[in-house]
């Protein structure tokens, strides 16, 4: 449950060190090559709903990944972020960076709201529940015509600005692209610590977690709050990056591209909806000359996937590897009269 | 005999209802520190409802218990296990695909600050070789037998350093050799612990227990010594299907 174990050897400790080298080489790589695409305002564009469906995907892994959950509600708790801090920072006229915690909080205190009954369920019943909440949810959107403009939708008048500067085309992809960074550190180490423990304890058998002291509550409150947060800040940068607000912007098939986005690269996996997010989501932008084909070859890609990997491209990875190192594992016995003496 | 210390557990009128069966009915029970109480009974006459409401994974709809004078908040798990209350499961219940000592890091990382300690690998290390499974730390919990799952399920609860254990059926499924095993291995455990088990192996409930209370219908239809219990004929009738099991030498 623990990444790492009681046993640390050499060769583990040189593998990690290649590991972590690598990983920042194709970091810095990815961050270049982003840089280079971010000028080009179309590929800006295509950069920053990627990156967005990033963020996303990384928050949904928390909830659908490490914590079991599938929560069907997250494109709606996205919008709700969204309209929120339209509603606030244009019809309402507060000022930016006033509205974008209030309409975040009211995202993680929405998700953990609409979700608390929910909580109580498991497996494909807690799914069900939130299937219900985003339907209630797009419903909200529809009606609330003087908060949310309806179904037509509102069109976005003014760009968030930072340091004397719009946040739009390049600028927003340097923002999502920071955001997203930031985003990994803090979920890669909230996973490694007691935290990412418990959550995965509560996936594998909440009743056994509960029965060994863990308050199984708190932690799918606090998952769920966390979960929702980031689905609010991709709901927040997904309004900035296409300008326009509408229900079929946040609605349940949204939450379900996140989720096979996750399911794709990686469940349990840090990297892994990240490179989900970056091999599906640019697809039909790139795929626009044959649309005729597009869902096509967009449906056969995740079934092959789905078939052949069915842990994910990282998920398999990594199994590969755990394998690989446990074949060179030491007897404890030996390690354990080490560590006393 | 033992059992002459200060109460630990009061269990006052407790009753459970599924629907329209009542699977306990105003149970009234008490344990005093440092013995070993055995429970037996029918299947379906309570024995793990009783412990599934003791240990806080149900709620009660009726009752209240005290654990050494406190309340004990049923239908909160973790809050329970804080208080000194642990539990293993008729079936047992593991992280499977994780190792054993990844196993055991669970409830010492829930625990060890409360405890007191530096690190949780403290607490799963002394587990672990309470249990005698330390060489075993590295495997997959799926890949120990029947009887090392069972130790390695009695090694978590030892992580939260409880004061009373509750075992519910830990020689199901186990061969002769095994209980033995088992059985030396309780002995020892029992000097420091007070112990909970609900047995349907009447040799382990004779060889551990200083006290058996039988359950019948959800209602206590006896509690006496384990010899005592062997001889009495309501017992003989409900539990034993009229076979004496002194006897028969079970």
């Amino acid at each position: 449950m623990s990444p790492g174990g009681p046993i640390h050897t050499l060769k583990g400790r040189l593998a990690q060190l290649a590991r972590s080298v690598g990983a920042i080489f194709v970091a810095v790589v990815t961050v270049g090559v982003m840089l280079i695409l971010s000028w080009n305002p179309y590929t800006a564009f295509v950069l920053s709903v990627t990156l967005v469906f990033a963020i996303w995907a990384s928050g949904m892994n928390l909830l659908a990944g490490y914590t079991g959950q599938l929560p069907l509600m997250f494109g709606g708790i996205a919008g709700l972020a969204a309209y929120l801090l339209l509603y606030l920072t244009e019809t309402c006229r507060w000022p930016y960076w006033l509205a974008l915690p209030m309409a975040l909080t009211g995202a993680g205190m929405a998700g953990v709201l609409l979700g608390l009954p929910s909580l109580r369920l498991r497996g494909f019943y807690f799914t069900l529940s939130s299937l219900v909440v985003q339907l209630a949810l797009t419903l909200f959107f529809v009606v609330a015509i003087p908060f949310t403009g309806g179904d037509i939708g509102r069109t976005v008048q003014v760009q968030p600005r930072l340091f004397g500067v719009s946040l739009q085309g390049r600028y927003l992809t340097y923002t999502a692209l920071a955001i997203l960074l930031s985003l990994t550190v803090f979920l890669s180490r909230l996973v490694r610590s007691h935290w990412g423990t418990f959550f995965r304890a509560i996936r594998d058998d909440d009743v056994l977690a509960g029965a060994l002291g863990i308050n199984v509550t708190l932690y799918k409150v606090v998952a769920f709050a966390i979960g929702s947060t980031v689905a609010g800040i991709g709901g927040v940068l997904y309004m900035y990056t296409v300008g326009f607000i509408s229900p079929r912007s946040y609605d349940v098939l949204l939450s379900l591209t996140i989720w096979l986005m996750v399911g794709f690269g990686g469940r349990a996996t840090i990297l892994g909806p990240i490179v989900g997010a970056i091999l599906l989501s640019p697809l039909p932008y790139l795929l626009q000359s044959v649309y005729l084909l597009r869902d096509i070859i967009y449906g056969t890609l995740v079934i092959l996937t789905m078939l052949f990997l069915p842990e994910g491209i990282v998920g398999r990875l990594q199994r590969r590897e755990r394998a690989e190192s446990r074949t060179i594992q030491p007897d404890l016995s030996v390690a354990t009269s080490m560590r006393k003496a | 005999m033992k059992g002459d210390g200060v109460p630990l557990l009061r269990v006052q009128g407790l009753t459970k209802r599924f629907g329209g069966v009542c699977a306990l009915r105003g149970l009234t029970l008490f344990l005093r520190e440092g013995e070993t109480v055995g429970m037996i009974g029918p299947n379906g006459s309570g024995k793990s409802t009783f412990v599934n409401v003791l240990s806080g994974e149900l709620r009660p709809d009726a009752g209240a218990a005290e654990f050494r004078g406190k309340a004990l908040p049923l239908g909160q798990p973790h809050q329970i296990v804080r208080m000194g209350i642990a539990r293993t499961f008729q079936h047992i219940r593991l992280y499977e695909a994780e190792t054993v000592w990844e196993n055991v890091r669970v409830p010492a990382l829930a625990h060890y600050r409360r405890l007191g300690l530096r690190s949780p690998d403290e607490v799963v290390e002394a587990a672990l070789a309470d249990v005698g499974l330390l060489q075993k730390a590295a495997l997959r919990a799926g890949q120990l037998t029947l009887y090392e799952k069972r130790l390695l399920e009695i090694a978590m609860r030892l992580a939260t350093r409880p004061q009373l254990l509750m075992l519910d059926e830990p020689a199901a499924g186990l061969n002769a050799e095994e209980i033995r095993q088992l059985l030396a291995f309780l002995k020892a455990l029992r000097r420091r612990l007070t112990l909970f088990i609900i047995e349907h192996t009447m040799r382990v409930v004779v060889e551990l227990a200083d006290r058996v209370v039988v359950l019948s219908s959800g209602e206590k239809i006896a509690e006496d010594t384990p010899q005592a219990i062997l001889v009495n004929e309501e017992v003989i009738r409900v539990y034993l299907g009229g076979v004496n099991v002194n006897r028969e030498g079970s």
